[in-house]
């Protein structure tokens, strides 16, 4: 990814300061080294990701590989919710969207508290200091989406690396080499779950994967393409995101220990924890759109064809929409923060990523009074989805009155 | 102008509470209810917006 055009604007380490700048300075602006018009007010962005008439996701891959032929991920695109406009996107996301109700998440609650508890027992029992990544964050999510779709846990490490392909290709401008890796991970993945869709077809269970099979047979309401092109989507959008989400929240608490402190004495700040992560340092930090028409926005003379680079990251920092936006408060209240997006493409897996960030955040802080990094983290090579490779921690030992 | 929620589709993910506090609240399952369905001339553009931007065109809306 050597080409990717934030690099030479942004540091991955810490954006915040450049992000301060283009709200201060200039919310919405053209790059002119990328090519592209950055969006970083709140307001700005907000409009820009509900207006699918102006801004489209439709065609932002199509755009991006500049006429190259299409490939497999590309074909696969086509097809992923998160890839296309109303009206398809209104009648596909209605069907995956049946998995991810309120009451469907609720009845999770109790095995994602028993995951929970399992990574976290067994990554405190090696001693004091683990890597985060690997023992809690990481594992979660993928069991948890594994099991919700109804796909072995034993193949979630084949998964992680479709994932990472994908992850890949979200950066803005990704090259032929990145593009390439993509389309492979597209056609292992479509095989994969052409095989696990045949399978369920056979043999229903009690899965999101027969669910979807049922749904396709049961008229023209899905194809099957539709059908494995989204459990690829909702198997990486399900891993990547909460990964981050934890890992995020655990490095905040350790250079902000009374953020953790506040939690550890009261749990029921868990939820408003999770919001305040999606604001203070959001697991997604952009996401492209292609202008879709002539117009003027903010003061900017946007032309139709042109690449748009919405900054939630940024949004989440804006002064004007909120309070002190440098500092991280777990007890933020209001929060309107757009973590999740905003309009049509408002995160689908939103009420999972609540119940998964809450229950990992609030025992964590249950049983961690304290966490110190241990070690240099390593974060991940990405401007779209911010978190870490590995998060080396010390965590603090409860006393025995359990304080 | 009335309103209604397609309580199969809503998803509980409240940005129409966000958008129109006035016309939307939240039961005890977090699906989206409206408070009246007759929708008063000041806060039709509200009840316009906040369809637009349900992400799954949960809320309904008909003159």
């Amino acid at each position: 990814m050597a080409h990717n055009p934030l690099r030479s604007t942004l540091p991955l380490d810490d954006p915040y300061p450049v992000y301060a700048e283009w709200l201060a300075d200039a919310p919405v602006h053209w790059n002119e080294e990328a090519g592209f018009w950055i969006i970083a007010g709140y307001e700005p962005v907000k409009r820009a990701l509900y207006d699918f008439e102006h801004f489209s996701r439709a065609t932002t891959k199509k755009h991006q590989r500049h006429g190259r032929a299409m490939g497999a991920l590309q074909e696969l695109h086509l097809d992923f919710l998160i890839e296309i406009d109303p009206p398809s996107h209104t009648r596909l996301r209605r069907l995956v969207n049946l998995a991810f109700t309120p009451r469907r998440i609720a009845m999770l609650r109790a095995r994602v508290e028993a995951v929970v508890d399992e990574l976290l027992v067994a990554a405190m029992e090696q001693g004091p200091v683990f890597d985060l990544v690997e023992q809690v964050a990481f594992p979660l999510p993928s069991i948890v989406i594994a099991e919700l779709l109804g796909v072995p846990a034993e193949d979630r490490f084949q998964f992680n690396g479709w994932a990472d392909a994908l992850a890949n290709v979200q950066e803005p401008r990704p090259d032929v080499e990145t593009i390439a890796e993509g389309d492979r991970a597209a056609r292992e993945s479509v095989e994969y779950f052409g095989a696990l869709v045949a399978e369920r077809a056979a043999k229903p269970r009690e899965d999101l994967i027969s669910a979807m099979v049922q749904a396709r047979d049961e008229g023209d309401v899905l194809s099957h393409n539709e059908l494995v092109a989204n459990l690829l989507f909702l198997l990486s959008a399900g891993h990547e995101t909460t990964i981050n989400l934890i890992s995020n929240c655990c490095y905040a608490f350790a250079h902000q220990p009374d953020q953790l402190r506040l939690l550890h004495d009261d749990h029921d700040l868990a939820p408003s924890a999770v919001e305040e992560i999606l604001r203070y340092d959001a697991p997604v930090q952009l996401t492209g759109r292609i202008v879709m028409d002539d117009f003027e926005y903010e003061g900017q003379h946007l032309r139709a064809g042109q690449s748009a680079i919405l900054m939630i990251g940024a949004a989440n920092r804006d002064p004007g929409k909120f309070d002190q936006p440098g500092r991280f408060d777990v007890t933020r209240n209001p929060n309107a923060h757009i973590g999740f997006g905003f309009g049509v493409h408002h995160c689908l897996g939103a009420p999972l990523a609540r119940l998964e960030g809450e229950v990992a955040l609030r025992e964590i802080a249950r049983r961690m009074p304290t966490i110190e990094l241990a070690g240099a983290p390593v974060r991940r090579d990405l401007f779209t989805l911010r978190g870490f490779e590995k998060l080396p921690i010390a965590v603090g030992q409860l006393t025995e009155q359990g304080v | 102008m009335r309103i209604s929620i397609d309580r199969d589709a809503c998803q509980g993910n409240q940005l129409c509470l966000g958008i129109a506090p006035a016309l939307f609240d939240v039961d005890e399952d977090g699906l989206a209810i409206v408070r009246d369905e007759l929708v008063t001339p000041d806060l039709e553009r509200d009840a316009e917006q906040a369809a637009l931007c349900c992400p799954t065109q949960a809320v309904r809306v008909s003159r």
